[in-house]
């Protein structure tokens, strides 16, 4: 019998399970920064909460009532808003510029954000007569309309994003197959789109106009408990299938008729996946509004990362995508504290120099 | 079993919108045979691959494979059966270990099992891209992108090859070497395999038939000895004359007055 010593060395190069293993590695830093950064982000705020009190609130020991009252109203909701809506913005984009293979796809490129605030102001505009947004709006509770609800407005805008999103892969379907054409009609809808919430802010009365543009503000404030739950329901399962077709994904990466000659339906995962993350996008758009870049930039910097694999990039999108953007809310609160900053504000301004540098960075390399 | 495993394509149709590609093309294949597909530009023969592979959808006419007609077969089982390599092979950053290994995917869920993994590494090897394993394959040149495409058509374990242009981006000692390796490997495992190619000498020296395509309809169904001029000049609407060397290569030059 021969010894194991003189078996011909079989399986992978020996560099494959270390990449294997490296991806992994940086996965679980950012899983377990995540509750780190929340526990940070909970403390931190007018009332600075210590940390020990922190971690007794949340782990339902004796506190101050006021302190429970604050974590557990206030800054638990809104950092735990954040993260989710970052995971969805960052794994909606991922997957969107994976299956129409172009890096400029994201909820917000797409279009997708913008109809979402046409149909927020088109609410807004029809019925919210007694509209009222005020500077305090980030404390949570803006938009006090008589006649109508948040609610109302985030049907609206959900309304018209999924309408966007149906256009556009029908347009894009007309058009054509080409991955390219559903880019573009997409282009083209956010102009139009646009253009329309230019002209009911420019019919809109003053009152009006003050809670269309505050609606556009994208605020993780503005969800409560309830919100919370229903992006956390959404998120979840649709999560859930864009990582069980990793694989699929991947070949597609490959081009279409690749991944065809691998047994990948190509036509119904682009039509699902756009689909799906167009929904995830329409209900974190219509519950906290217009939060742009995440969805753009997280792929990217989680590509430079843990590479194109899917399988490691999802995962790490959403851990990063949340974490991003909760660390982007918490400075948010801070930096012109007592005033708070939409963290939309935020996102963008940081995150149009990040996506440049990377876009030299990838130049240079 | 395997030795039943046979192509039978009949009256096979296709158009794009209103304009026909491909008229009534019928033929059959049998096991360890490497068939070239020729004609000039346009003439259907990667449609005719793409719809040996339904990728496209024949218009009309059956396509089966084993007895079986192709249009029974759900994707997965196709692509356990058919594998195909597009002209145009478009490269992501991943490992050609990783890339390879996605030509396993028809037969695992969620993790290749230590026999993808085996698969994978000893294919690697045969076309020589060990020294690459781990380069990205976006990095690599042309050629070694078209070999990494191959490898991975390889390790589907198909029962029919289609490769559409496969040596396009080779030089002429890869290609040498890739299409005798290519024969080989027809003929070890029995299986069949369907060639689109422009280089005629170069189909001449390792396919043992040739299907000639123009304007979407078979103009013939040749082995070496029906590779007449008469019928060249047909397909290609160009003068030509066939020369055989003193090795009994026989190569095919256009014919000067």
């Amino acid at each position: 019998m021969p010894s194991r010593k003189h078996q011909p060395r079989t399986l992978r190069p020996p560099g494959h399970r270390r990449s294997i293993t490296r991806r992994l590695a940086i996965i679980l830093a950012a899983a377990v920064s995540l509750p780190l950064a929340l526990c940070v982000s909970i403390g931190v705020g007018a009332a600075s909460v210590p940390m020990r009190d922190t971690l007794a609130v949340l782990c339902g020991f004796e506190a101050d009532e006021r302190l429970v009252r604050i974590i557990m109203n206030i800054r638990l909701p809104q950092a735990l808003t954040a993260t989710v809506a970052g995971a969805g913005l960052a794994v909606s984009g991922a997957t969107m510029q994976g299956v129409l293979r172009n890096p400029l796809a994201s909820p917000f490129t797409l279009g997708i954000s913008n109809a979402a605030a046409f149909g927020a102001a088109l609410t807004m505009y029809f019925h919210g007569m007694y509209f009222y947004g005020s500077g305090v709006a980030a404390q949570g509770n803006t938009l006090m309309g008589l006649g109508l609800s948040r609610g109302g407005v985030a049907t609206g805008a959900f309304l018209c994003a999924i309408l966007a999103a149906f256009v556009i892969l029908v347009l894009g379907r007309l058009c054509g197959t080409r991955s390219e054409t559903i880019v573009l009609v997409g282009v083209a809808l956010s102009s139009l789109f646009t253009a329309g919430l230019l002209f009911l802010q420019y019919m809109a009365d003053d009152m009006q106009l003050a809670a269309i543009v505050y609606w556009t503000f994208g605020d993780t404030a503005r969800a409560g408990w309830n919100s919370l739950g229903v992006i956390t329901a959404c998120l979840v399962p649709v999560s859930a299938y864009f990582w069980s077709q990793s694989w699929n994904y991947n070949a597609l990466l490959f081009g279409e008729e690749t991944a065809q000659g691998l047994g990948v339906p190509v036509r119904r995962l682009r039509m699902t996946t756009m689909l799906l993350s167009s929904f995830l996008t329409a209900v974190l758009v219509s519950l906290l509004g217009i939060i742009g870049f995440i969805g753009l930039v997280v792929p990217h910097v989680a590509r430079i990362l843990v590479g194109s694999d899917n399988r490691f990039l999802l995962p790490f999108s959403l851990l990063f995508g949340g974490l991003l953007l909760l660390v982007s809310d918490t400075f948010a609160r801070l930096i012109l504290a007592p005033r708070l900053l939409p963290v939309s504000v935020l996102t963008a301004f940081i995150g149009a120099p990040v996506f440049l540098s990377l876009l030299l960075g990838k130049r240079k390399t | 079993m395997l030795d039943n495993v046979m192509l039978d394509v009949e009256n096979l149709a296709f158009q794009y919108g209103c304009r026909s590609v491909l008229h009534d093309i019928s033929f059959r294949l049998a096991p360890g045979e490497i068939v070239a597909v020729l004609g000039p530009n346009g003439s259907g023969k990667s449609t005719l691959l793409r719809c040996l592979n339904r990728i496209l959808r024949p218009e009309r006419g059956t396509v089966r494979l084993a007895g079986q007609p192709l249009a029974a077969f759900s994707a997965g089982a196709i692509a356990r059966r058919i594998a195909y390599v597009p002209q145009h092979i478009e490269s992501a950053p991943f490992s050609v270990y990783d890339a390879v290994l996605l030509g396993r995917k028809p037969y695992f869920t969620w993790r290749a099992s230590e026999s993808d993994h085996r698969i994978v590494e000893s294919m690697i090897r045969r076309l020589g891209l060990d020294p690459l394993v781990m380069r990205p394959v976006d990095q690599l040149s042309g050629g070694e992108t078209q070999k990494v495409a191959l490898a991975r058509a390889l390790v589907q374990e198909p029962k029919l090859l289609l490769l559409d242009e496969p040596t396009s981006a080779l030089d002429l000692k890869n290609q040498v070497e890739l299409l005798g390796m290519l024969r080989e490997i027809v003929r070890e495992r029995n299986i069949m395999a369907i060639l689109s190619m422009h280089d005629i000498n170069v189909a001449v020296r390792y396919m043992n038939r040739f299907l000639l395509l123009r304007e979407g309809r078979l103009l013939g169904d040749v082995r070496h000895e029906g590779l007449v001029p008469e019928i060249l000049e047909n397909v290609y609407d160009l003068p030509v004359e066939i020369h055989t060397s003193e090795h009994g290569i026989s190569f095919i030059i256009e014919k000067i007055e």
